[in-house]
């Protein structure tokens, strides 16, 4: 460079002194000057490229770098913790180091492929190759969440152009215990089921500051109780899967299960029949637990009384099909009895006695038709038929025609013995109720009655089982069976959903709960039976033995004031 | 050069040394202000591992194998075994005492393990 300006400096003096000997003559003056000029123009050129490139260098590529990487690293945030009701941590984002590179910056990529690709969790030679082969980019991921080893290791290389950058992973404490309600996230922490996704913008902007955190209605030690306990049963039962609801009845949920459920944690061995919320989403017919709202319907509207006699002697005949009952009394039942008893053929008279219409006008109030609301994503649609013959009318009565989730089961069964009070399920905690959601569907007669009636099914109906010492509660079960192609399957081969659904204390109750198993079989325990006394009964009962020292500190039951009795004669 | 000129002159030098010095000053605080909250961000991710990791070992399913394999003889308290505060003011606190405690012992222990020396 100096020995190039050297040059043309003496070039420039050399050709002045010429000029100003030969001043005179005007043509070698003219050809001199065009020499100088032309100089002085290559000069101007050369330094002005020369100029430009540093610039560019040192100031313009530096600020496309940042830019690049800022438009990255807003990708990766921190997302704000889940925690139970009593503060218990269910979800949350830790630290982690990834790895990314720049191809611009990478001198061999065959060679910085090659010995990345040794180190644990990074991908393929080929793929990290085809990565860095681009080298107008600026930015590619190559591994995130490495471990701190790994990126030892990483660092250990010296391959120009690969860098790590500060991420956060999500993190699921219980790993699968609340796989369906909290959900998941994707490698970005944009969720991907329940909660997660529901609240993703807001977790994210929540993570901005330390303190906000998502609190949930939902308690770790009542999970881990509902979870084990079903597990068992499922086990047990040889069933497909079960799940279980245990609500408060402000609406709260305490715990919710679905099974099988998978690791939120590791979703790649995750399969996609266990992402499926049976509690939500799950739309099926719930059997005899619908005589729950018949009864309520029936003594609500007046229509019938606890009294009241319907004739169960004979099966009835709806169209093609024929009602009878299971271990029938063959006689003539009072509404108590049927509904302890759990009489098809007495529960499709009772609802023939108030009809199609009224059967329609309640069902809707109690929200059958429409779908439940709760905070995530995965909620099934009701199955209501379009025709509401009378056919309809005698099977809802005992379960069959109107398929519905078990959330929403237990929304309405928990409204009835509410006192009639509407109850709205929540998992958020500390959410206040809207004004117009507390609404008063039936009468407290009729709610004491029906918890009465639920009393007596667990003292003598079919959910004997269910029955603990030293607590009151009330509960009915029901088994129904599966919709298989166009029927219900042949007689062997058909399979059952058995439900169980009850709760404490029975004078003022204050927690719900759900229990429900898909396709149990029977057993040598259970004499031969699959239904839902025989499975689902005890299962609820261990789950109560174990959650109500815990909930419930009241007086022991006292049955003496059990009037519904009177009109039930046991044997 | 008169005496106002150089006045001025010491003036502007003063001013100018004030403010090099208070540029410096801001420069060493900023970058101070950066490196604590370097350090507290840094500080919290590490209290977040520690929490995640206090949650991991209160899960639920630890400590009932824990529990298990340390309290031998011992299992959760059923429904029957309590009595209501109410309950236990208005009858005979002592003897509502001895029947829940002869209570508990029938139920949640076993005999033997009472025995000294076994």
């Amino acid at each position: 460079m100096s020995l190039l300006l050297k040059k043309i400096f003496t070039f420039l003096f050399d050709g002045f002194a010429i000029w100003r000997k030969i001043k005179d003559h005007s043509t070698l003056m003219k050809r001199l000057r065009a020499r100088l000029v032309f100089s002085v123009v290559c000069c101007v050129s050369v330094f002005t490229g020369i100029s430009y490139r540093l610039a560019d260098i040192m100031v313009f590529s530096k600020f496309r770098t940042c830019k690049s990487l800022k438009f990255e690293q807003e990708k990766v945030v921190r997302k704000a913790d889940v925690v139970d009701r009593n503060g218990e941590l269910l979800a949350t984002s830790i630290a982690t180091m990834s790895c990314y590179a720049d191809p611009s910056a990478v001198i061999d990529v065959d060679d910085a492929a090659n010995k990345l690709a040794k180190i644990p969790g990074m991908p393929v030679p080929e793929k990290i190759k085809q990565k860095l082969t681009d080298k107008k980019k600026h930015f590619v991921w190559l591994l995130r969440h490495v471990a701190p080893k790994n990126q030892e290791h990483v660092m250990d290389l010296g391959v120009p152009g690969i860098h790590f950058q500060k991420d956060y992973k999500r993190i699921y404490i219980h790993g699968n215990l609340f796989s369906h309600i909290v959900g998941c996230s994707d490698i970005d922490g944009v969720g991907v089921c329940g909660l997660e996704k529901s609240f993703s913008d807001k977790l994210m902007k929540a993570g901005k500051s330390q303190r906000k955190r998502l609190a949930t209605t939902l308690d770790v030690r009542l999970q881990a109780i509902l979870h084990e306990c079903l597990k068992d049963s499922v086990e047990k039962f040889k069933a497909a899967g079960g799940n279980g609801i245990l609500m408060s009845t402000n609406g709260e949920i305490l715990a919710i299960v679905s099974l099988p459920d998978f690791d939120p944690n590791n979703l790649r061995n995750s399969e996609m029949a266990a992402m499926f919320n049976r509690n939500t989403l799950g739309v099926f017919e719930q059997g005899s637990i619908l005589k729950i709202l018949n009864v309520a319907i029936a003594l609500d509207s007046g229509s019938a009384g606890l009294g009241s006699v319907f004739d169960a002697s004979e099966p009835i005949r709806i169209g093609r099909f024929r009602v009878s009952d299971f271990r029938g009394k063959r006689r003539p039942l009072t509404l108590a009895e049927a509904f302890v008893f759990s009489s098809n053929i007495a529960s499709a008279k009772i609802a023939q006695n108030f009809g199609g219409a009224v059967q329609r006008a309640y069902m809707k109030k109690f929200g059958m038709f429409d779908m439940v609301h709760l905070e995530i994503p995965e909620i099934g649609k009701p199955i209501v038929p379009k025709n509401w013959s009378d056919a309809t009318t005698m099977t809802v009565a005992y379960g069959y025609g109107l398929a519905i989730s078990p959330l929403q089961l237990l929304t309405s069964v928990s409204s009835i013995v509410n006192d009639g009070i509407k109850v709205s399920p929540t998992l958020i905690y500390g959410k206040k109720q809207k004004l117009e959601d507390c609404v008063r569907l039936i009468s407290p007669k009729t709610s004491k009655a029906v918890r009465d009636l639920m009393r007596a099914v667990v003292c003598h109906g079919t959910a004997r089982k269910s029955a603990i010492e030293g607590a009151d509660i009330f509960g009915k079960t029901g088994t129904a069976y599966k919709v298989q192609g166009k029927g219900y399957g042949s007689e062997g081969g058909r399979k059952r959903i058995t439900t169980f659904i009850g709760g404490f204390p029975k004078n003022k109750p204050e927690y719900m709960l759900l229990i429900s198993l898909d396709d149990p079989k029977a057993i040598e325990e259970t004499h031969g039976f699959a239904t839902a006394g025989n499975n689902v009964a005890p299962t609820a009962k261990n789950i109560f033995q174990r959650i109500i020292p815990m909930l419930y500190n009241g007086e022991k039951p006292d049955d003496s004031n059990l009037h519904v009795l009177k009109y039930i004669r046991i044997n | 050069m008169n005496k106002s000129v150089v006045v001025s002159l010491l003036t502007l030098i003063a001013v100018g040394i004030c403010v090099s010095r208070l540029k410096y000053e801001v420069v060493f605080l900023r970058n101070r202000l950066k490196e604590i909250n370097q350090s507290i961000e840094k500080y919290s991710d590490d209290i977040k591992i520690y929490t995640a990791e206090w949650a991991c070992l209160n899960d639920p399913k630890r400590l009932k194998m824990l529990a298990e394999k340390h309290l031998k003889g011992m299992r959760p308290m059923e429904q029957r075994q309590r009595i209501s505060y109410k309950k236990l003011i208005e009858s005979d606190f002592e003897k509502s005492f001895k029947e829940a405690f002869k209570s508990f012992i029938d139920s949640t222990l076993d005999k033997d393990e009472l025995e000294p020396g076994r």
